[in-house]
């Protein structure tokens, strides 16, 4: 897969990654004699990232850690390259300053310990060549307070038995609102043009193996409209948002639902 | 962002690579915050001066700058960890004075003015109303803000050091009026005396947090308006406030969304909440931020026919300007404690040799205990000097 991300900083590097979910701060958070992360609240305490691709949310903590990430590198235990999902001055600032390849607007979610990486900070591209990613929409069609999921059939491909929204691939050419309209009447028999799709913005990542989904979040309200289901699902149900605990569901639906309505209760709501 | 043909020469590595990354850091920082250009300064005030603070980390980095790095406005450097002159006498260890003079040595080889401290405004780099400007001390960003009206963000201190390289910073945040507005409006109910105001910034940045208030009902001097931004910038993270007083108008911000008051009650809860000492101070330390030459007249004024009582350690800080130009003041305070320049109790390795601060500075009362390991005896400044003076 490849990913057009922003670059901050220059330069390329090839390696595996180490992943953390969790912010980390430079300053008390790493050992730099060592290249190592210390900070007991971590998720890679003790992981070492030196010769490696480091990725995390984000930067916390003091502005000293800017200075850290320079010793880091005349140290030789600087990763080759960091990953965040969202850039702050701290690390930014560090990166520039010790010259570590950096990228911005990576879904630190799509990545898993290992992955092999070919990072571009000039050219602001990630790209892992292990793993496909594949693009696909996922509309959630709500009545009321509930939302609707739907089990999947013993004849699709993936995830058979598993409860889900809407969802389809992303045809090569395709919008994704286009391809949400079409999985819409193909798998619901309803015609959702005009009927003021919620685009959910930034795609939800789920790691499955050498896949990563891109799913393309988009919400709405289909009032009393008739459902007749396709092949795809073997039945559905209307549920409460809060139920969806008791279902065995397809990676990151909990959370693609829940973006999706609080985007919606958010004021200056996007209409497509 | 655009950048001028100039510009981009720089960011090429034209003219070096030290301006290469100054520019790069610049550029970097300028697209977080959605700059849509650089725009030229007149003054940099640059933080990260301690050795306490930014470390071997920080050193290594500064040398290594420093090898062909010049700036071109105007610059002065926040307080380290230490006076120049007196580091034995105040019981600061060898092995951080060495270290701390190499930091010092490499800002000025960068050209930087080494009169330490964090009231540049007080020593010559006083910006004017509406220049755009570099500033990363907290509180002087606040004055530069609120009482100076120059305009700048609270930058870091490498980003500092980068405008200052370049001559220019992001025109984003505070350079531009549209967010220059006030959101709350701060209703002082209580005539404040001078000893309030940190007390009050104190109060109000909890409150407010990053927001800009507009302050009603107060009417300070030069100083009162250093204590009150400092406090504010550490309690919250304000970066400017507006005030006027009881008979000032309002009428032309039309950008409040929100009111709130402050009584007798919300001063002394600040007040409890910094004064965490239940013993005595072993250390009284005034001059958070550094002491203006009126304060320095006040109390030696005050102290001139007293006598010392040596019960506890004094700190009078003050940037070696301002020292130099009050002899006598600093003979009178020297037989209280010492006059302490180019440095403060806020970036003193303090814990080395003290557990309890007496002090009247609500910034000072905020960092103390993160920082520097310490209690605070929080007192007004009349009654610090009588614990040391009788």
């Amino acid at each position: 897969m490849k990913l057009k991300v922003k670059g901050i900083g220059h330069g390329r590097a090839d390696g595996e990654v180490i992943v953390s979910a969790l912010p980390l701060s430079f300053l008390g958070g790493v050992d730099p004699s060592q290249g190592r992360v210390i900070d007991s609240a971590s998720d890679i305490k003790g992981k070492s990232f030196a010769g490696k691709i480091l990725a995390f949310p984000h930067g916390k903590g003091s502005t000293v850690g800017s200075y850290v990430m320079f010793q880091l590198k005349k140290s030789g235990t600087a990763p080759l390259a960091i990953l965040n999902h969202r850039s702050e001055a701290i690390v930014a600032t560090g990166a520039i300053l010790a010259g570590i390849p950096m990228l911005t607007g990576v879904p630190i979610d799509a990545l898993k310990e290992g992955d092999r990486m070919v990072v571009d900070a000039d050219g602001g591209v990630l790209e892992m060549p292990d793993v496909e990613l594949r693009p696909v929409v996922t509309v959630i069609a709500t009545r009321e307070d509930k939302v609707l999921i739907l089990k999947r059939s013993d004849r699709v491909a993936t995830h058979r038995g598993h409860w889900a929204g809407v969802s389809g691939a992303i045809r090569p050419g395709e919008e994704p609102i286009g391809a949400a309209e079409r999985e819409m009447k193909e798998e619901t028999g309803i015609s959702i043009s005009g009927f003021g799709v919620l685009a959910g913005g930034e795609p939800v990542y789920a790691r499955d193996g050498d896949v990563v989904w891109e799913v393309h979040p988009f919400l709405v309200d289909i009032g009393g409209e008739k459902i007749s289901i396709d092949w795809e699902h073997d039945e559905y149900r209307w549920i409460s948002p809060s139920d969806l605990g008791n279902y065995e569901t397809v990676p990151r639906l909990d959370r693609v639902i829940e973006s999706l309505l609080r985007a919606r209760s958010a004021a200056g709501k996007k209409v497509c | 962002m655009y950048l001028t043909r100039e510009e981009e020469k720089i960011l090429k590595g034209e003219e070096g690579e030290t301006r290469r990354r100054a520019m790069e850091l610049l550029v970097a920082l300028g697209d977080l915050d959605s700059a849509e250009r650089l725009v030229p300064i007149s003054s940099a005030q640059i933080s990260g001066a301690s050795y306490k603070t930014i470390g071997d980390a920080g050193l290594e980095f500064l040398e290594e700058f420093a090898k062909d790095a010049k700036i071109c406005v105007r610059s002065t450097l926040n307080p380290i960890g230490m006076d120049r002159e007196k580091w034995r006498e105040m019981g600061i260890p060898e092995k951080f004075a060495a270290p701390q003079e190499k930091i010092l040595d490499a800002y000025g080889r960068m050209g930087i003015d080494l009169t330490c401290t964090c009231t540049p405004y007080f020593i010559g780099n006083r910006p004017s109303t509406g220049d755009d400007i570099s500033w990363a001390e907290s509180s002087a960003v606040v004055f530069a803000n609120s009482v100076l009206g120059a305009h700048t963000n609270k930058e870091g201190g490498p980003s500092a050091l980068a405008a200052a390289i370049i001559g220019k910073t992001p025109y984003s945040g505070l350079h531009l009026m549209e967010n220059r507005m006030p959101k709350v409006a701060v209703k002082v109910e209580i005539k404040l005396t001078s000893d309030d105001f940190t007390l009050l910034g104190h109060a109000v940045g909890k409150k407010i947090g990053q927001e800009i208030p507009l302050i009603t009902g107060i009417d300070p001097t030069e100083d009162d308006h250093k204590a009150l931004g400092a406090a504010m910038a550490a309690s919250g993270a304000a970066s400017m406030y507006i005030s006027r007083d009881s008979h000032g108008s309002c009428a032309e911000f039309d950008t409040i969304e929100d009111r709130i008051s402050i009584d007798e009650h919300a001063l002394d809860s600040s007040e409890a909440a910094l004064d965490t000492a239940d013993e005595d101070a072993d250390l009284i330390a005034i001059g958070c931020p550094h002491l203006s030459v009126r304060e320095m007249v006040d109390m030696a004024s005050f102290l001139k026919d007293r006598e010392p009582v040596k019960k506890c350690k004094a700190w009078f800080c003050v940037s070696r300007d301002i020292a130099r130009r009050c002899p006598e003041e600093v003979r009178i305070l020297g037989r209280f404690g010492q006059v302490a320049c180019d440095t403060c109790m806020v970036v003193a390795p303090l814990e080395e040799f003290s557990r309890v601060t007496g002090t009247d500075s609500a910034k000072a009362g905020v960092y103390l205990p993160t920082l520097c390991k310490q209690k605070v005896a929080f007192r007004a400044r009349r009654d610090l000097l009588r614990m040391i003076s009788r």
